[in-house]
């Protein structure tokens, strides 16, 4: 079982954010890109990460981009934004995964098709939201939190799911009385990510009426959880939320994804 | 991707998409043989958290089921659909179905698995003629009382009073296949068709052992279906009679009229022993006899040793078993003793489970705890609100979870062992009668106040 003292532990254990980042993230909302980039470019460890995920082959660069300066140019605020967002997951990533058959490749590959596919979404439905853009960089938090929790008790998490079809988040609210929303919104609070970004995970992951927004992200969240490596690593059924979406919903969204085969 | 198994069944689950990207990741090369090894009688994949599927995916998924009905003759098709996917289905394979769609997982397990359904009604209703009748045959021969509704207003304006209705579905041909199912300790092997030298390959010899150690002591051959028996099917009971007799196994034969096997064979599988009935109820009415095997299981309990094998791996057992019932209930339980002796369970409000190990190391393993506890350790597995019988099965999938984890750590000291489905039993005298219960050794814990035994025996 895992106690509430456990889980405190674990979210004790989360590291504080590095002061870098937080100042850049501070310049881009101001707009400053120049000086966020120079703020950036002294922390090598960011400056790689960035560097990694803007050359992944889904942002479609031709070239390869090293230079912090040439990163936020390139991208544009809002998504440099997300991107230097999203390092926020890389200082919780464990050295191995061993709750799930996963990589920490892997994991960045998920954030830059999250930040990619939400942004077509957004763009899609003409939402310009700096913050509702970059809230999609938590989501896969809960995969984190959860192989946090589960790493001593792996072994026991495996068979039970070998033996009954239940999902992280029930086995996870069985054993603590917290789910993984819970647990999101606690490390978000320790972030000091905004009470908007909350509110926006709170919907995501709650059950109750849906706007096209989250009917969209579901969709989005579901595909990315469709893929081979995401099967393969046990992913799949990871978010296990209603859905209620229409034809049209569905044909629109493989429109903004592109054709399936 | 991992199916589920159930009662004889395995059901894949898969969530989101599948199209033809991600289809070969849901059922890959190595879950099939894993599949296969294990022999189930029916594979389904569930569509209920499909949120989009397509054609090419489908078919991909299709091709490799009915790959597996090939290889082990399982049942093989979709589950769990609504009208919309429904249709959406039968228009894409306009050219016709080779597999199996059956609108929700518990309908499946009318068809196919270890469940005993007998009695239980059911409405069945098809705009297709010959899928009504074949609908029904099955379930006739899984012995559930059918009724074909006529038309759709029959239909709606009957189906509340069945146990069961059966619509929006579609059976591709079941194949020749040894059913199983239980009825008052009495394991039924319903055989179909020819009882011939394929015998060998689709009778699962494992289960059929395993049976035997957790204590079913009468197997009963429904040959009903069969249209005819050769030398090689009679040999192959007659060796099974002979090989179950050192355990006080009872071989029964029901249905066997004289125009499906020649009175020579006849002949020698009674000189093997087996008791020939002409059906099922004339040898369930034979209730003295059903009886009378049990005591005889008891009375051959004296020889029982303990081997060293057991001793060296019951440390291991006891870590794994009390780890995770410490994980999944939350609380302690402290060793008090560890002795050589009969198993010496006080309290009636107890619930027993018994699993038997096999392969590299012969053993029975036996876990008895209160109720209450029982229902703490079972909570994850339980909905808010439970019968006695879901927590018996509840129980029962928990002592699987302890199962497969002794499986695993034998198996990293290099120890190789299969183990059998658990049975459960909620009273402790009827425990104590078997032979396993004689001589073994009984480790005491106590989680707060209360006992709990692990049992460990030959």
């Amino acid at each position: 079982m895992l106690s509430k003292s456990d889980i405190d532990n674990h979210l004790d254990s989360i590291p504080p954010i590095p002061k870098t980042l937080k100042d850049t993230l501070f310049q881009l909302n101001k707009g400053d890109m120049k000086k966020a980039a120079e703020i950036a470019a002294t922390d090598r460890a960011f400056v790689e990460y960035l560097s990694a995920i803007v050359n992944k082959p889904i942002f479609g660069f031709r070239e390869e981009i090293k230079n912090v300066h040439q990163i936020f140019g390139i991208l544009g605020l809002s998504r440099s934004r997300s991107i230097v967002s999203s390092y926020y997951m890389q200082i919780m990533l464990p050295k191995r995964w061993e709750v799930f058959d996963f990589t920490n490749r892997e994991f960045q590959d998920l954030q830059a098709n999250l930040i990619i596919g939400w942004g077509k979404i957004l763009n899609f439905l003409g939402i310009k939201d700096a913050e509702i853009e970059q809230s999609v960089v938590l989501i896969p938090g809960a995969l984190i939190v959860c192989e946090m929790l589960f790493a001593d008790i792996k072994d026991t998490i495996a068979i039970l799911r070998a033996t009954k079809q239940i999902g992280y988040d029930e086995i996870l609210s069985k054993m603590s009385g917290m789910n993984l929303l819970d647990i999101v919104l606690q490390i978000s609070k320790k972030w000091e990510f905004s009470e908007k970004i909350n509110l926006f995970l709170r919907e995501f992951m709650q059950d109750g009426k849906m706007d096209k927004k989250i009917i969209f992200l579901r969709l989005l969240v579901s595909y990315e959880m469709s893929k081979p490596y995401a099967i393969k690593s046990g992913l799949n059924d990871f978010f296990d939320f209603p859905m209620e979406f229409s034809e049209d919903d569905i044909l629109k969204f493989n429109h903004i994804m592109g054709e399936m085969s | 991707m991992n199916p589920i198994y159930k009662n004889g069944v395995a059901i894949f689950y898969p969530n989101g998409f599948l199209d033809g990207n991600n289809a070969t990741s849901i059922l890959a090369p190595h879950d099939e043989s894993e599949i296969i090894s294990k022999k189930p009688e029916a594979v389904f994949v569930s569509l209920r958290k499909i949120l989009f599927f397509n054609k090419k995916g489908m078919n991909y998924l299709a091709q490799r089921l009915n790959a597996l009905k090939d290889e082990c003759g399982a049942f093989v098709g979709f589950c769990d659909y609504d009208t919309k996917k429904y249709e959406l289905i039968l228009s894409m394979f306009q050219d016709g179905i080779n597999f199996s769609l059956i609108e929700s997982e518990d309908i499946v397990f009318l068809f196919a698995g270890t469940n005993n359904f007998e009695s239980k009604s059911v409405i069945i209703y098809s705009d297709d003629n010959s899928q009504k009748n074949q609908l029904a045959i099955s379930l006739i021969e899984r012995k559930l009382e059918v009724k074909i509704a006529q038309n759709r207003q029959e239909f709606e304006k009957e189906r509340k009073k069945f146990d069961f209705i059966v619509y929006n579905s579609y059976i591709g041909n079941i194949e020749k296949r040894v059913s199983i199912s239980i009825r008052n300790s009495v394991v039924i092997y319903t055989l179909r068709d020819f009882l011939d030298s394929t015998i060998v390959d689709i009778f699962d010899m494992r289960y059929h052992k395993n049976s035997i150690k957790v204590g079913f002591r009468i197997f009963c051959f429904d040959a009903t279906g069969v249209s005819s028996v050769n030398i090689h099917g009679a040999n192959f009971l007659s060796k099974i009679a002979i090989d179950g007799a050192e355990f006080g196994v009872n071989i029964v034969i029901c249905g066997l009229h004289s125009e499906k096997i020649t009175e020579v064979l006849s002949q020698d599988l009674e000189d093997a022993g087996i008791l020939i009935y002409d059906d099922l109820e004339s040898f369930f009415e034979e209730k003295e006899m059903i009886k009378d095997v049990k005591i005889e299981a008891d009375m051959s309990k004296k020889s029982i040793h303990i081997d060293k094998k057991i001793i060296s791996i019951l440390p291991n057992i006891i870590e794994v078993a009390v780890h995770t019932i410490e994980v999944l209930s939350g609380k302690k339980a402290v060793k008090t003793d560890v002795k050589i002796q009969e198993l010496n369970i006080k309290n009636d409000k107890f619930i027993v489970s018994i699993v038997g190990i096999y392969d590299d190391v012969d053993a029975v393993f036996m876990l008895a705890m209160h109720r209450d506890d029982a229902k703490a350790v079972c909570k994850i597995l339980l909905p808010e609100k439970f019968t006695d019988e879901e927590l018996f099965y509840a129980f029962s999938e928990f002592s699987n979870v302890i199962g497969g984890k002794i499986k695993q750590v034998l198996k990293s000291l290099h120890i190789e062992i299969e183990t059998t489905m658990p049975r459960i039993f909620d009273e402790v005298s009827e425990v104590q009668k078997l032979k396993s219960a004689s001589k073994g050794i009984q480790a005491n814990f106590k989680i707060k106040d209360r006992d709990m035994i692990l049992f460990l025996s030959n």
